[in-house]
């Protein structure tokens, strides 16, 4: 498979603090990867790094083979890297067209940057006057999806795309997600209600203090594995 | 490009023809503190002057005086517009695409068939 994102011995923090201790990670063309572990692991620093948001101390960033390391985060959206940060990022006093406008930055028309939202996501399209603060959670996040698909990414980074969301609207948002990486589209998730991430990934990293600790196909083995680690027993 | 060329192709191709600037992260962020440092000191550099040349008589220091005046106008005038471009680029580029799109709708709204009609008619 052709690899699209690639992170090797990463190494990164915030101010004294080491966060990513040497991360290794790839994603290829169509395929979701889900980035599991417990709250503090590091899971957000690797999205931030892998969106160039966020510097490296180590280690390289490869995309589409190419070393990108320090790359600025405007590079690397404009070639087709998109970050769906934690909370959305909808800005809540627009209405759902203007959030969509925002978008068009990437030259596509406002129209064109619409349809594709509302092809994706129909219920936007009847919401669209509505200011996008009023929209319900599983909206806004579908709002979100939408602008990133907007920007036609290869690489979609997805940050607890779950956060604050009932069950069923998690499943019906991490359908679409599968729908795009089936389109070619790398996706990279990192989520805690890993079970819903696990459905749809075609692989599982567990990160830990910084560190991948597991890797490999997200079968009963991994999922049990991860339940022992987010319950702190030992297998 | 070619018809056939996938989504990721197309990404490979892009990733290798980008021209990715040279890594400086939080580069601007010291433009920007080079700036404001540079109006401080400018203002410094004038209060300065302004007392050289109303303690002493002497043309010569007053000579001085002026001459620090003069660096403290150039780098007030730097300084601000070091610290304008980069405090106030994220803002102006917000206010650009807002502009963009007024423009956008307006244009939308009278090539709309029938949008001079009113305007028209008897």
């Amino acid at each position: 498979m052709n690899t699209v994102l690639e992170l090797r011995e990463v190494r990164a923090g915030y101010d004294g603090i080491s966060v990513l201790h040497g991360v290794d990670l790839s994603v290829a063309a169509g395929q979701v990867v889900a980035l599991l572990g417990p709250n503090g692991a590091g899971k957000t620093t690797t999205l931030r790094v892998a969106a160039g948001v966020h510097p490296l101390r180590s280690g390289r960033l490869l995309l589409g083979g190419r070393d990108v390391t320090g790359a600025s985060a405007r590079d690397l959206a404009r070639a087709g890297v998109c970050l769906i940060p934690e909370g959305r990022g909808v800005f809540p006093n627009l209405s759902v067209r203007d959030n969509l406008l925002m978008m068009t930055f990437t030259g596509r028309s406002r129209r064109q940057v619409e349809e594709i939202a509302y092809a994706r996501f129909p219920d936007l399209a009847r919401h669209a006057s509505r200011a996008a603060g009023t929209l319900s959670g599983g909206e806004q996040q579908m709002l979100a999806l939408a602008r990133g698909l907007a920007t036609d990414p290869a690489v979609l980074l997805l940050d607890e795309l779950s956060m604050g969301l009932a069950p069923l609207v998690v499943g019906r948002l991490y359908e679409q997600v599968a729908a795009i990486a089936r389109e070619g589209v790398a996706v990279l998730i990192v989520e805690q209600f890993a079970a819903a991430a696990l459905g749809i990934a075609d692989h599982a990293a567990v990160l830990v203090r910084g560190r991948v600790e597991r890797r490999g196909r997200p079968d009963s083995v991994l999922r049990a594995e991860l339940s022992a680690l987010y319950l702190g027993s030992s297998t | 490009m070619t018809s056939t060329e996938t989504r990721a192709d197309r990404f490979v191709r892009e990733i290798a023809e980008l021209k990715i600037a040279d890594p400086a992260a939080g580069r601007p962020r010291v433009w920007q503190r080079l700036g404001a440092a540079l109006m401080v000191v400018g203002l410094a550099l004038g209060v300065t002057a302004y007392l050289v040349s109303h303690r002493t008589s002497s043309p010569l220091v007053q000579g001085d005086a002026v001459t620090i005046g003069l660096g403290a106008v150039t780098a007030s005038v730097t300084g601000g517009a070091l610290f304008v471009r980069y405090s106030l680029t994220g803002f102006l580029r917000f206010w650009m695409a807002r502009q963009s799109y007024e423009l956008t709708v307006l244009a939308d709204r009278l090539l709309e068939p029938g949008a001079g009609r009113d305007r028209a008619a008897p």
